[in-house]
């Protein structure tokens, strides 16, 4: 197998076998991890994923190389972004897919397939580029959708949570957290605060406590 | 244009077409075999009247059979010298004959033919090494001069038709290239739509440009690096044609074609398809069943429209065959059968046409065994291959060197100094970059009360939707929804009986026009 | 692995993959929808189909076969309509969607928390 990753740079893991779900998987959850460009997206969905990330798109090559270039219009080789993804197998029936959206706002056709139906999103700054970030915040915000902000360390200046909150004008409840990304263990516990302040949430609207059947 | 100013030749080269001599031939040996006969008759008879004669009466007899046979001698000498000028004089006219029909048939012809294959002028005159009259030459010379210029006017037409369509070739692979990106980059379903609609107009320019290429001898455009699978040829090949939708394909074949042959298969096909939909009702379906034989594959490909009648079977039959044939003579309404003609040539493909079992007409094309081959497992997966392999082991986290992601030099270039606020950090606006996108203006932003990402962003959905129903109305000349308009042609099963190839003359397709 | 990697080198357009279709007639399949392959694959079947039918022998996400399919997200769901159409596939929806003022069950979000937990 041979995927592209949208963010070039990375040294590509092992192409790996891909793990069947469970014949008893009936649930497929969604979790957008978005941002700027280079922000470490595919860095985190792969750190926390059980399959190798995929791309719904592959570097394209060359179409039918055509013998005669006298147009001088011959096709050429790069890669596009669509969106990448990765799975947690949360249980035997329930599987959870974590998206890495690209941010930017010419991505914006992206979003409502996306965003249909996630429980939610994270969104990864770099402080040295924080204004990267505003679309996906805004376009979140306009959404509805909950999200939680991390952190990726990138080194740099060290800003205070509350100068980062400000800057960014998050609302209260939304969690602020740092986080590594090429860390397994802290990628996680960036989505367990996802998690948990979906749990928030739902407890602050019991009225949303019914369940939507498909 | 004379000869001198077309194409100067050096003068050893007209001097070295050989004159004609002239026959000398001495009539006396003729002479003395027309005397002869008479002379042994008439020297007997004298000598025996002289002998016979009375004594007085021998001298007078003597000297009468002497002027007798004297006379006699001149009057046959005259005569015969009349009669051998006469032969003479028939026997240079059939020369003549002889030499102008030799002219005419064997050397003209000859020189022409080598002119047009592609010999230079002067090589063919001075190569002539026949006799020749100084009219014959002068002739020789202004009709080799004509042929071989109006030869090299067609050759040069002929060059730029084929560089024209290499380019336009070109241009094709390209853009069906960077279609297939776009395919996959644009999630949205009305951009998709759209995209393949291009894709498949440019799928149809793309087969004129490989026809004109075709026959105006350029090379084929596209090679295909590794084998084709049946099924892709067969779809490569529906993909050109206007009817693409009406195709049915019945194949359960296993093997490939190999790469070099692949676009002349799929080529030729193409043609035979795009026929068979132009000369069936415009709502029938053409069906494409491939059977394995011991020599290769036979791929036949159906319609249901009209019965081709012998006439027509036996021109289809010969457009085919033409194969290398050249342009003239080549009306519009069959261009596409002798495309596959050249292409057939060209592969070593067999194409014979048929009545249909389904009423119509069948075209049947045999692929030989030397253009397949069995598609290497990997190549793609077969009915029984495993996708899945076993469950890997959850990798561990990866050790990944620091997020080293490369700016994107575009994004960067995008990168304006925000304001900055107190921290050093730049200050988001809530909604800014919405209304700075012209998406949504901050007023239709209102967080987490209007959560259904099915609902958001009506303004965006309404904007993209106009947006596209334009350019969808502009593409498709027609509603947004509709798919590519049919092919406005009279339906051929309004004129039964009607010659396949004069029928669409009468009625083109704006769709057929590699026809 | 990829029953088409480089789909790219393929003559066939994605049109004639569909007979022109662009969209599923339905909404039917959410990108993480798990499709089930109900019968196996059978000769002279469109090779797309015969790939999905073998993939999807254990549950797999919309957005999976496309990726391995190599196709966009969009023919995909129209080859998986014209599959559940005819009952060779079965699919499995997610449970959680969210509509206006409705947050993800609170069990499922436990569960999610628990399997987090226990990576």
């Amino acid at each position: 197998m041979d995927y592209a990753t949208s963010d070039p740079g990375l040294v590509p893991g092992p192409p790996g076998p891909r793990a069947p779900l469970d014949a008893s998987a009936d649930n497929g959850l969604k979790i957008v991890i978005t941002g700027g460009f280079g922000v470490g997206k595919t860095t985190m969905v792969r750190s926390v994923s059980e399959i190798r990330p995929l791309n719904t798109e592959e570097t394209m090559t060359q179409a039918g190389a055509a013998v005669d270039d006298l147009a001088g219009v011959g096709t050429k080789s790069s890669t596009t972004v669509a969106f990448d993804f990765g799975r947690i197998s949360v249980n035997a029936r329930t599987v959870l897919y974590l998206f890495g959206a690209p941010g930017q706002e010419r991505f914006w056709f992206l979003w409502d397939r996306l965003f249909s139906g996630t429980l939610g999103a994270v969104v990864l700054v770099d402080t040295r580029r924080l204004d990267d970030s505003w679309y996906a915040i805004d376009r979140l915000e306009h959404h509805g959708t909950p999200f939680v902000v991390a952190r990726n360390d990138f080194g740099g200046p060290k800003h205070s949570e509350e100068q980062v909150r400000d800057a960014l004008s998050l609302a209260d409840g939304v969690p602020l957290v740092d986080c590594d990304a090429r860390s397994r263990q802290s990628s996680k516990d960036v989505l367990i605060t996802l998690v948990q302040h979906l749990q928030t949430l739902s407890a602050a609207h019991p009225r949303a406590r019914e369940m939507t059947a498909p | 244009m004379t000869a001198q100013t077309a194409l100067p030749r050096p003068r050893t080269g007209r001097l070295r077409i050989p004159a004609r001599p002239r026959e000398q031939r001495a009539p006396l040996a003729y002479l003395a075999r027309a005397l002869a006969a008479p002379l042994v008759v008439t020297i007997p008879v004298a000598v025996w009247l002289i002998v016979a004669a009375p004594g007085s009466l021998r001298a007078p007899a003597a000297a009468g059979a002497a002027a007798g046979i004297l006379a006699l001698v001149v009057a046959v000498a005259v005569a015969a010298q009349e009669r051998w000028r006469a032969r003479r004089l028939a026997g240079q006219l059939d020369a003549l004959r002889a030499e102008a029909e030799r002219f005419a048939d064997e050397l003209l012809p000859a020189a022409v033919r080598r002119i047009t294959a592609g010999e230079t002028v002067d090589r063919v005159l001075t190569a002539v090494r026949e006799p020749l009259t100084g009219p014959q030459r002068r002739m020789l010379a202004l009709i080799a001069d004509r042929v071989g210029s109006s030869e090299s006017r067609r050759a040069a037409a002929m060059a730029v038709g084929a560089n024209a369509a290499g380019r336009m070739q070109a241009l094709a692979t390209g853009m069906l290239a960077d279609l297939r990106q776009m395919e996959h980059r644009h999630t949205d379903p009305a951009v998709l739509h759209d995209l393949l609609h291009l894709d498949h107009r440019t799928a149809q320019a793309g087969r004129l440009a490989d026809s004109i290429a075709v026959l105006t001898g350029a090379r084929s455009g596209r090679r295909w690096a590794k084998p084709i699978r049946m099924e892709s040829i067969l779809r490569g090949a529906m993909g050109r044609i206007a009817g693409y939708q009406r195709v049915r394909l019945h194949s359960t074949s296993e093997v490939a074609v190999v790469g070099h042959a692949a676009e002349g298969v799929m080529h030729a096909l193409a043609e035979l398809m795009d026929n068979a939909a132009n000369f069936s009702p415009p709502t029938a379906e053409v069906h494409v069943y491939v059977e394995e034989v011991p020599a290769g594959s036979v791929i036949t490909v159906e319609d249901s429209g009209l019965v081709m009648g012998e006439v027509a079977l036996r021109r289809a039959q010969s457009a085919v065959a033409a194969g290398s044939g050249d342009l003239t003579g080549l009306s519009g309404t069959r261009l596409g059968l002798t495309v596959v003609g050249r292409l057939a040539l060209k592969h070593g493909l067999t194409i014979s046409f048929r009545p249909s079992a389904r009423g119509g007409t069948g075209a049947v094309m045999m692929i030989p065994q030397e253009l397949l081959t069995v598609p290497r497992p990997g190549m793609d997966a077969g009915p029984d291959a495993e996708p899945l392999l076993p469950p890997e082991v959850p990798a561990t986290a990866p050790s990944v060197p620091a997020p080293a992601e490369t700016p994107d030099p575009d994004e960067e270039a995008r990168h304006t100094a925000p304001e900055l606020g107190e921290s050093g950090l730049p200050k988001r606006r809530r909604g800014q970059t919405l209304s700075a996108a012209g998406h949504d203006g901050p007023g239709h932003d209102r967080p987490a009360a209007r959560p259904s990402a099915g609902s958001a962003g009506h303004g965006t959905a309404a904007e993209r939707a106009a947006r596209f129903s334009t350019f969808r109305s502009a593409v498709h000349g027609t509603t947004p929804a509709a798919p590519a308009p049919a092919p406005d042609h009279e339906s051929p099963a309004s004129a039964p009986g009607a010659d396949r190839d004069e029928h669409n003359a009468t009625a083109p397709s704006p769709e057929s026009d590699a026809r | 692995m990829t029953p088409r990697p480089g789909r790219e080198e393929d003559p066939d357009r994605l049109y004639t993959l569909t007979s022109g279709r662009s969209r599923p007639v339905s909404d039917a399949f959410d990108l993480v929808t798990l499709v089930v392959a109900e019968c196996d694959p059978v000769p002279g079947m469109q090779s797309e189909h015969a790939a999905i039918l073998r993939i999807c022998r254990r549950p797999t996400a919309v957005v999976e076969l496309a990726a391995d399919l190599g196709l966009p997200v969009g023919i995909t769901q129209v080859l998986l309509c014209d599959l559940l159409d005819t009952g060779r596939i079965s699919a499995r929806h997610p449970r959680t969607v969210r509509t206006a003022a409705q947050l993800p069950d609170p069990e499922i979000l436990e569960q999610v928390l628990v399997g987090l937990r226990n990576l």
